[in-house]
């Protein structure tokens, strides 16, 4: 019986004994290869995209036209509705209404002023998801202005207060009146008008009554394509192209990765070239965007980069993710684009070095233990 | 030893909740290799005579390396055992180590169904294991002047078991036959984890699970001729070639939500044939002398699944030698003191791994074996300590040289069972 409590007390001291070292001893066995190493994929594609911009619920609208040496002719007509606090609508007389539109943006000659018409919007629109591509129902010219102020006031005529004052005493507001359009008339720049501070103020002996801005969207058409300089592939914002890509991905299935970075070299010099007091935006942030194999199915934002020292740079944690749900298996798209973010509604365009440009080609480093 | 079943029961479920829990414990480095280390338990005695056991014959102890030594058995015995080692190990590079580690040697039931003349042998025991970890610390550059800080490590666990079930008959007073089928079961798990500082970077867990199944058989035969005061054993004992059934598993962790990645693959590792041969000679129940030779031709196995040196440079031909002496002072007699009855042992073994990280170099292994064997107040009964000291490898090509120490504990017991009391 002694010998079964020896062997029992043995046991406890055989756990104390346990420790949890770790030892480098064996490295020299391993060698190199197991450690983390960088790898590039080439680019197999990079083109303009044929998308067309979501234009519906930007925080501005674009009116107006431009020749671009750059990115050739467009023109711009913006389109806003209104909702108001209706407990303040007036019950009298309406006595005036004034569009306040603050402007926020340029694109193309400065000095010369932007010449639009008025236009009362005839069809009840949604503006989510909205293209550039698209118009609206409108009735005739109510006004015509030409403007190169900040704030441009635009005071509708008696003759429309008349017909649309009961639709502006409405409790039923928000569904009976459309908004407005603000179609291009010959201009020689783009202007954007902020939807933040943009009102609609209606004054009658009770006061002020303010509607504000419910729903955006910005037409967009190009009548004269881009003369992009060979070597080149241009974005632009709103107007198009975006850039579609992919890289040659197929040696990275099924392996670890612990990092990933896409480059994406500008010229911002030819970008910024143009004639005196022309203005012409650089595209400041880009994101990057995964197309499912299934066009109806929604796209997936993977990153997001800013422009600096001419290069793009997509390196965050979640790019790595998702590159990493992608040579898995657990990730499937069809091709990869690059877009200007909606919350930056412009013209603002880059020109890119393509394919061919070498070490200023799309690059992708992608950091593996192999 | 009904009335200590209980604990048994206790001590063995403890010991093998040892062994997996220890499982990331580290051991050599050389686990990494294969299918991780071998190891063999044929019994407590043997161990401590330097592992040659295929021609041992015991009344005190079930001996595994020969099923047809099961047939001589008379008591019903229970063999529960732990081991303890501790292993300094040394690199070209004159990095050294040291680790401790704990595991389960085997449990062996044994139970003679005619006495004397046929007996059945049960045990589960460690077929391999694979227990290491490293790691290191380094920079990759990216760019020119962008150095990144990561921390690799390297880990190993888990390995195969081994049980039996068979039974040895004495077919002439002479000669003893046995077989036994073997099942060998587990689960191996090689882990490499690497994590930057840089916290936009993603750590990476990879893990490559295999799980193994496949089945054999052993057999084996004995030769005795005794005298009036003297026994000698020529035995021998071999397993045949076994094909074991894999699938092994990749899966990445960590820093992702996503769980098991790529798929699993299957495949067969063929393992070849062991055989044994041995002579033991036993004088006046005083002395005893072992010596065994083990073949192993692991140049002929093969697989199609990824196991680092599982490949026909690095798969070697395995023989290993040993042999041992034991000796009881007071032989068989019963009265004796304490230090009379108890068995002083003393072997040797040495061996060549079967797998090598260097091609077409061996990796030898030495060592010098001993210990006790304790008589207990039950009859049949006893605690055995025994130790090994021995090394492995060597620094030369780059390889590790392990110096190794062992300490185990085994507790055999044996009680006459299924036997009708005689009234009157």
């Amino acid at each position: 019986m002694r010998s079964i409590f020896i062997f029992f007390l043995l046991i406890p001291l055989m756990v104390a004994s346990c420790s949890d070292p770790v030892s480098d001893v064996g490295l020299n066995l391993l060698g190199s290869e197991a450690n983390p190493q960088t790898a590039t994929a080439s680019v197999t594609s990079f083109s303009p995209s044929t998308l067309i911009d979501v234009t519906g619920s930007a925080p501005r609208v674009l009116v107006g036209a431009v020749d671009d040496p750059l990115t050739g002719q467009i023109s711009a007509h913006g389109y806003l509705d209104f909702d108001g606090d209706f407990s303040g609508a007036p019950s009298d007389e309406i006595t005036g209404a004034q569009l306040k539109l603050f402007r926020n943006y340029n694109f193309g000659d400065t000095l010369t002023a932007v010449q639009f018409e008025l236009h009362q919007i005839l069809e009840d629109w949604d503006h989510a998801g909205r293209r550039a591509n698209t118009g609206l129902k409108m009735g005739p010219a109510i006004i015509s202005m030409t403007t190169k102020n900040i704030l441009t006031t635009i005071d509708l005529p008696d003759t429309w207060i008349d017909e649309n004052a009961n639709i502006l005493r409405s409790v039923d507001f928000e569904t009976e009146f459309h908004g407005f359009a603000l179609i291009e008339r010959g201009s020689e720049q783009v202007i954007g008008f902020t939807s933040a501070t943009t009102v609609l103020e209606v004054t009658s002996s009770s006061g002020l009554t303010t509607y504000n801005v419910s729903s955006t969207h910005t037409q967009i058409a190009r009548t004269r394509p881009s003369d992009t300089p060979s070597g080149f592939v241009l974005f632009q914002d709103g107007a198009g192209p975006s850039i579609e890509f992919n890289f040659a991905f197929d040696d990275f299935a099924n392996q670890p990765i612990h990092g990933i970075e896409l480059v994406f070299n500008v010229d911002t010099v030819a970008t910024k070239s143009a004639p005196v007091n022309f203005v012409r935006p650089l595209a400041r942030t880009l994101q990057l965007i995964a197309i499912p194999m299934n066009d109806a199915d929604p796209a997936a934002l993977v990153g997001q980069a800013t422009l600096e020292n001419g290069q793009y740079r997509f390196l965050e944690r979640d790019v790595s993710v998702f590159f990493q749900r992608v040579f898995f298996g657990a990730q499937e798209y069809s091709r990869l684009e690059l877009r200007a973010p909606i919350v930056n509604h412009s013209l603002n365009a880059v020109l890119f070095y393509d394919a061919n440009a070498q070490d200023l080609s799309p690059q992708a480093t992608i950091i593996l233990s192999p | 030893m009904r009335r200590h079943l209980p604990l048994f029961v206790f001590a063995a479920l403890t010991l093998v909740r040892i062994s997996y829990g220890q499982g990331r414990d580290d051991g050599s480095f050389y686990s990494r290799y294969g299918i991780g280390e071998l190891s063999a338990f044929a019994s407590s005695q043997a161990q401590a005579l330097g592992g040659a056991g295929v021609g041992l014959f015991s009344y005190d102890y079930m001996n595994f390396s020969n099923p047809a030594a099961w047939s001589r058995q008379t008591l019903v015995r229970i063999a529960v055992g732990a081991q303890f080692d501790q292993l300094r190990a040394e690199d070209a590079s004159g990095r050294s180590e040291q680790f401790t580690r704990g595991a389960l040697n085997a449990l062996q039931i044994g139970v003679p169904l005619i006495g004397g003349k046929l007996g059945l042998g049960l045990s589960y025991e460690p077929y391999s294991r694979m227990n290491y970890e490293v790691s290191t610390s380094g920079t990759l550059e990216q760019g020119s002047n962008t150095e990144l800080l990561y921390q690799l490590n390297h880990e190993g666990s888990g390995g195969l078991h081994l049980t039996r079930i068979g039974m040895g008959f004495r077919l002439l007073p002479q000669i003893s036959i046995g077989a036994s089928t073997d099942f060998l079961f587990g689960i191996t798990e090689e882990v490499r984890r690497t994590t930057f500082r840089n916290e936009d970077l993603l750590a990476t867990n990879v893990v490559r699970s295999t799980r193994m199944s496949g089945v054999t058989a052993s057999v084996g035969i004995t030769a005795s001729f005794d005298g009036e005061n003297h026994e000698l054993v020529l035995a021998a004992s071999g397993r045949l070639p076994v094909t074991v059934n894999a699938t092994q598993t990749r899966t990445l962790g960590e820093s992702l939500n996503v769980d098991t990645l790529g798929t699993s693959n299957s495949g067969d590792l063929k393992f070849p044939y062991r055989l044994s041969g041995g002579v033991s000679f036993r004088y006046q129940n005083r002395w005893l002398l072992t010596a065994e030779i083990q073949h192993e031709p692991w140049s002929t196995a093969s697989t199609a699944l990824p196991f680092a040196g599982f490949d026909s440079n690095h798969l070697r031909n395995r023989t290993r030698y040993s042999a041992g002496i034991e000796l009881i002072p007071a032989g068989a007699v019963m009265q004796a003191t304490y230090l009379g009855r108890t068995a002083y042992r003393l072997g040797f073994y040495r061996d060549n791994l079967y797998v090598s990280p260097v091609a077409e170099r061996d990796i030898m292994v030495s060592a010098i074996t001993g210990g006790f064997g304790l008589p207990t107040m039950f009859l049949g009964s006893r605690l055995d300590i025994s130790f090994e000291i021995g090394t492995r490898g060597s620094t030369s090509y780059n390889l590790i040289r392990d110096r190794f120490i062992g300490v185990s504990a085994t507790l055999n017991i044996g009680e006459r069972w299924f036997v009708k009391r005689r009234l009157g």
